[in-house]
């Protein structure tokens, strides 16, 4: 009798662990187009592996992209091939969002002048919940509309996966978010596929960051002042320009359409 | 409050307060509970909606570590409301309660059954298929047009990344573009303003700003190219169809311009015709100019084109004005283009372009000369009427061949036929002259290029070209003085007639190599010229040929070189580039033979992304074959007055230069500055001996072995954000040392010296007025024969736009010259209207409002000083309409 309870304890506590690193994955499509308003940017594979705990998104990461040797042959209409040369739009470990639930924490990375690492705790987005559903694949997705760091998002979220996780740092909805994008398209994030409990080796990490690199964690505070000086300083070179070699008068930029995010 | 969020854990502790706060805070219900598995076993991270179909309300939240969950509903929201519980490994729950007036606080237990998980599910959007082009920027034109906007041209200064400067080249992202693209084909070419200045901009959707752009696949593979590229992109609705606009505009003094343009984009051919015509001073050959390049773009291999260049030695005073062309030129002018592109096969492309320019143009011109040789001063007074009728005819065909992945080959066929004629009227020293000139010139070339991919980051590279230029001048004139010169009577005629003929042609190989800090490259070429050039001058009262001014030159000039190169990344600051010519350069005209070997060293060292800045410094020596004007064996009238001669002895040109430009800017970019500064010495030029009397000009040329010219410039600029103003200050100075001999055996010193200043500024207040204004001071001063002269002028421009409203926009533009005569004050006036959503716009333009009818000015060029007088265009007022469809 006390083997047969060690063994429900045992059993039951197995059960429970494996709920708990039971993990799934759901592979997006995300285009970046700041300031070009509409999804101009380029097309970047992306995933989210998660548990009922944490959750890890990346994107840009050079092994998620076929071609990252910054060039681009593309094939016109009408048959010709046209080469352009670009410059590379992944890196090494890519865009991470990793996002705790237990410590209600967001640490993310993403390039900005070089590697910069942000440590903050989950942002709140107050999602409005819609009646508006639409047929994603074989699930119905739900509509929420929400505010987020200077743009309203539209976010598609569903009821088989009840947790609050979401691609890139859009989260906090009643159900996973499987497609969202902002008024003007400039972040588009879509769906291709998910699976769940699914066997892929990616893992659910911390922030990954090159070896010996030893990041420095900013503040979202931070972060703000990092973007308000280079958006000033962007600004002022182009009437420094138009100045020194004549054009036309610049427009100053709005905080929100030149950045994803804005303060 | 319409609806709460609650996904974190709620603690009891704060359900108390909830539940105690609920008694006091009336109208908010609350809906506690617990969700638990069968075992009992509360579940954690469920997640719980609430909603309301009648009152279209939702509001959800998550339980907490215990199970628990809270939600608070407004009153208003009363009613049957439906709880969904979902939580992963359950299945989904629904539970409904009706929330009523009668009590506030409502408790819902859940139990949930396990259930095993087994999501999959792959979904395409192929809808959502957007253009990846790593580099490639893509602008959706609508977002940033006003609506008003005529041309491509106009748009293009709208959107950001582009600049269009004042003579229509185009800058993206800070640079000079290489093509303008239309769908993907470069219809163009280097005439790329055609396009821009006429296409419409309604028809435009998109615009890509291509970086790295590299149109030659194989060249492409470098991915190492600075140049850049427009490809503009059309609605759909213009594809498949004609299309196109009229513009047709009637002024005041019989003012006119009109337009008809047309374009055709299909999958198998491109096709655009342009079409237009004006008497208010836009030239019509102006459009064929070739616009300005970035210099020191970085391209693997030199893909210069060698093009056939010969001047012809007669020629006629032109106005040569500060002004700007549409307040003082008095022409009729009307350009038509046909560009076409079409594809051949799979791998075969076909392009071809055609212009047609004719510009007919009265200038009135009135000067007076003093020369500054002797110790008396010698005056020459002239009236100039000029009757100028200039036409141009060109076209271009060019084959792409493209092989695959090894190979890329290139042929341009290019034609071209200038036919001019001229009429001038002179009285030149209380004496009427009067000349009539008619000149040909025809261009034929054709350039190869052929690259080739040999792998592993190597490449070879070779361009054959061919060209030939013949120049046919028959100018026919009656001027007393000369007929006095040569002993004929006082109206007789002298008819003179000059062909130049130059063919050249040649070739070169490069081939390249990159690798990780180091590239190099290795180039072999040779070109070879042959310049003929023969005049006659004939009196028609003796019916015979003045023999001691007639030539015949045959000139031959040939280079062989072999050019090593290479560049060094020394670090991430600093990189060096370098490369040394060895020449072999052979020169043959008459008896004479040159063949000389020479050494030409270029070195670059470049410092960048410092603290202090940016620095480069360069050094160079050039050794270079004279040009054939040198070497004529007689004295050949070159103008109505002047005869000229070339030198007796053949040498080798020879030059030094060092380079320095430094840049600096202040760490939130308000304030730049930019120093360059040159020095040039010569070690061997032909320059000029000059024998002026009152009636004449007897020029020939002499060998120095030195002279000097430095040259040095300074850009403030700042911008001050508080004040919303930005201003810049431009000196330049340059001072130039040369030998001369001006009616004198002996060489004397030139020494030139010119200054200029700029400031100006920029408002960019919120209100819907704005300005800018720009102050130029120029002084030339000049040291010759011990003699000082000095003459100076200041501009000030203002310019003022009112944005009325969304489709009215309103401008003022000023300009004031204040030379040492007098003041010139332009005003021009510009009201533009473009009704939103309509296919026609309206414009009217007020030019030269004050009614300035002439100008005047000083000009000295070392030994001489001209003061001129020219006639402007009067005031006029316009109006234009513009119809698209």
């Amino acid at each position: 009798m006390q083997e047969m309870k060690l063994l429900l304890v045992i059993f039951f506590f197995a059960f429970q662990f494996s709920w708990g690193q039971e993990k799934g994955i759901v592979y997006y499509g995300h285009i970046e187009s700041p300031g070009m308003k509409s999804p101009a940017g380029p097309d970047l594979n992306s995933y989210l592996v998660f548990n009922r705990k944490e959750s890890y998104y990346v994107s840009a990461k050079d092994s998620l992209e076929k071609e990252n040797k910054g060039q681009k042959i593309f094939t016109r209409e009408d048959g010709e091939t046209k080469v352009v040369n670009n410059g590379k739009n992944t890196f090494r470990f890519g865009k991470q969002v990793y996002y705790n639930r237990a410590k209600d924490s967001m640490w993310w990375n993403q390039r900005f002048k070089g590697n910069i690492y942000v440590a903050e705790s989950t942002p709140k987005i107050n999602w409005k919940l819609s009646n508006e559903t639409k047929q994603i694949g074989k699930f119905t997705a739900h509509k929420a509309v929400g505010d987020f760091r200077g743009r309203t998002y539209t976010a598609w979220y569903i009821l088989e996966v009840p947790l609050p996780y979401g691609p890139w740092k859009l989260q906090g909805a009643p159900g996973l978010i499987i497609e969202a994008y902002d008024e003007k398209k400039e972040m588009y994030l879509y769906f291709k596929s998910i699976e769940y409990p699914t066997k892929s080796k990616a893992v659910i990490s911390q922030v990954l960051s090159p070896k010996g690199s030893n990041p420095e964690w900013l503040t979202i505070k931070e972060f703000e002042n990092l973007l308000r000086k280079s958006l000033e300083k962007a600004y002022n070179n182009t009437v420094i320009m138009s100045e020194k070699y004549g054009g036309d008068r610049p427009i100053e930029p709005k905080f929100s359409e030149v950045y994803i995010e804005s303060f | 409050m319409k609806f709460t969020l609650n996904h974190s854990r709620v603690r009891p502790l704060l359900i108390l307060v909830f539940l105690l706060a609920g008694k006091v805070l009336i109208a908010q219900n609350k809906i506690t509970g617990k969700i638990k598995d069968f075992r009992g076993k509360a579940i954690e991270n469920a997640s719980i909606i609430a909603s309301n179909a009648a009152t279209n309300f939702s509001t959800y939240t998550y339980s907490d570590s215990t199970g628990r969950f809270l939600l608070e509903i407004e009153e208003e929201d009363n009613g049957w409301v439906v709880l969904e519980v979902n939580s992963m490994g359950y299945e989904r729950k629904r539970d409904s309660i009706k929330l009523g007036s009668e009590r506030t606080e409502y408790f819902i237990p859940f139990e949930l059954n396990e259930k095993v998980e087994n999501l999959r599910e792959i979904v395409l959007q192929t809808h959502e298929k957007f253009t990846t082009r790593g580099d490639t920027t893509s602008i959706r034109v609508h977002s940033f047009s006003r609506g008003s906007e005529k041309s491509v041209e106009d748009l293009l200064k709208l959107l950001p990344g582009i600049e269009v400067l004042k003579d229509g080249s185009i800058k993206a992202h800070g640079r000079f573009i290489n093509k303008l693209l239309i769908e993907g084909e470069n219809l163009f070419d280097e005439n790329y303003k055609v396009l821009s200045k006429n296409l419409d901009a309604k028809v435009l959707e998109e615009v890509e700003i291509l970086d790295h752009f590299e149109d030659n696949p194989i060249l492409a593979k470098f991915k190492d190219s600075e140049k850049i590229a427009l490809n503009l992109k059309l609605k759909k609705e213009y594809k498949n169809i004609w299309f196109g606009n009229l513009g047709l505009g009637l002024g005041t003094d019989k003012k006119t311009e009109a337009e008809i343009n047309l374009g055709l984009i299909r999958k198998k051919i491109k096709l655009f015709n342009f079409s237009n015509y004006n008497n208010l001073g836009g030239r019509a050959l102006d459009q064929l100019e070739t616009n300005r390049s970035s210099v020191n773009v970085k391209t693997i291999v030199n893909e210069n084109r060698t093009e056939p260049d010969i001047a012809p030695i007669y020629s006629i005073d032109k106005i040569n004005s500060i002004l700007n062309e549409k307040q003082n030129v008095l022409n009729d002018a009307f350009f038509s283009s046909l560009a076409a592109v079409t594809k051949l096969n799979k791998k075969t492309t076909m392009r071809g372009t055609m212009f047609l320019a004719r510009d007919n143009e009265d200038q009135l011109l009135k000067a007076h000369t003093t020369f500054l040789a002797d110790e008396e001063e010698i005056i020459q007074q002239k009236t100039n009427s000029n009757t100028i009728k200039n036409s141009t005819a060109a076209g271009e065909l060019q084959l792409m061949y493209n092989s695959g992945k090894k190979s890329y080959v290139e042929n341009l066929i290019k034609l071209r036929f200038e036919p001019n004629n001229t009429e001038n009227e002179i009285i030149f020293n209380g004496q009427g002259i009067n000349q009539v000139l008619n000149q040909n010139d025809f261009v034929v070339q054709n350039h190869f290029e052929h690259s080739y991919y040999i792998g592993s980051r190597k490449l070879l590279y070779s361009y054959l070209f061919f060209g030939r230029e013949r120049v046919d001048q028959d100018i026919d004139l009656q001027s007393p003085e000369i007929n006095k010169l040569f002993g004929l009577g006082k109206n007789s005629f002298l008819n003179q007639t000059n062909s130049d003929i130059l063919t050249t042609f040649g070739g070169r190989t490069s081939f390249y190599q990159k690798g990780g800090k180091l590239e190099t490259q290795v180039e072999i070429g040779y070109e070879y010229s042959k310049i003929n050039r023969k005049s006659e001058l004939r009196s028609e009262q003796r019916n015979d040929s003045l023999k001691n001014f007639n030539n015949e030159l045959n000139f031959f000039q040939s280079t062989l070189y072999f050019k090593p190169g290479l560049k060094l990344l020394l670090s991430e600051k600093a990189n060096l580039s370098a490369e040394v010519s060895l020449e072999n350069s052979t020169v043959k005209y008459e008896n004479s033979t040159l063949s000389k070997w020479s050494f030409n060293p270029e070195v670059e060292l470049n410092l960048e992304k410092m603290k202090l800045g940016q620095i480069r410094l360069g050094y160079r020596v050039e050794n270079k074959i004279p040009s054939s004007q040198y070497f004529l064996g007689q004295f050949q009238l070159n103008t109505y007055y002047s005869f000229i001669k070339g030198a007796e002895s053949l040498h080798i040109l020879n030059n030094e230069s060092i380079n320095f430009y430094y840049h600096w800017n202040n760490e939130m970019k308000t304030r730049t500055i930019s120093l360059r500064g040159k020095y040039k010495t010569g070690n061997g030029k032909y320059s000029t001996k000059k024998e002026i009397t009152r009636n004449f000009v007897f020029s020939s040329y002499s060998f120095v072995n030195a002279d000097d010219f430095i040259s040095g410039s300074l850009n403030f600029t700042t911008y001050f954000p508080k004040l919303d103003f930005s201003s810049h200050l431009n000196v330049n100075k340059t001072w130039s040392n040369t030998f001369m001999k001006v009616n004198s055996e002996n060489f004397k010193t030139l020494e030139i010296f010119s200054t200029a200043y700029a400031l100006g500024g920029t408002t960019y207040f919120n209100f819907p007025i704005n300005f800018n204004f720009e102050v130029q001071l120029i002084e030339n001063r000049s040291l010759f024969n011990r003699r000082k002269s000095k003459n100076s002028w200041m501009t000030e421009n203002l310019e003022l736009n009112y944005k009325v409203s969304n489709s009215v926009n309103a401008s003022l533009q000023t300009t004031l010259y204040q030379t040492q005569e007098n003041n010139y004050n332009f005003i021009n006036l510009n009201l533009s209207y473009h009704p939103l959503d309509s296919d026609f716009s309206y414009r009217l333009t007020w030019e030269n409002v004050l009614n300035e009818d002439h100008f005047s000015a000083t000009e000295i060029d070392g030994y001489s000083i001209t003061y001129s007088e020219i006639k402007l265009i009067p005031a006029y007022l316009m109006g234009s309409v513009r119809y698209r469809f």
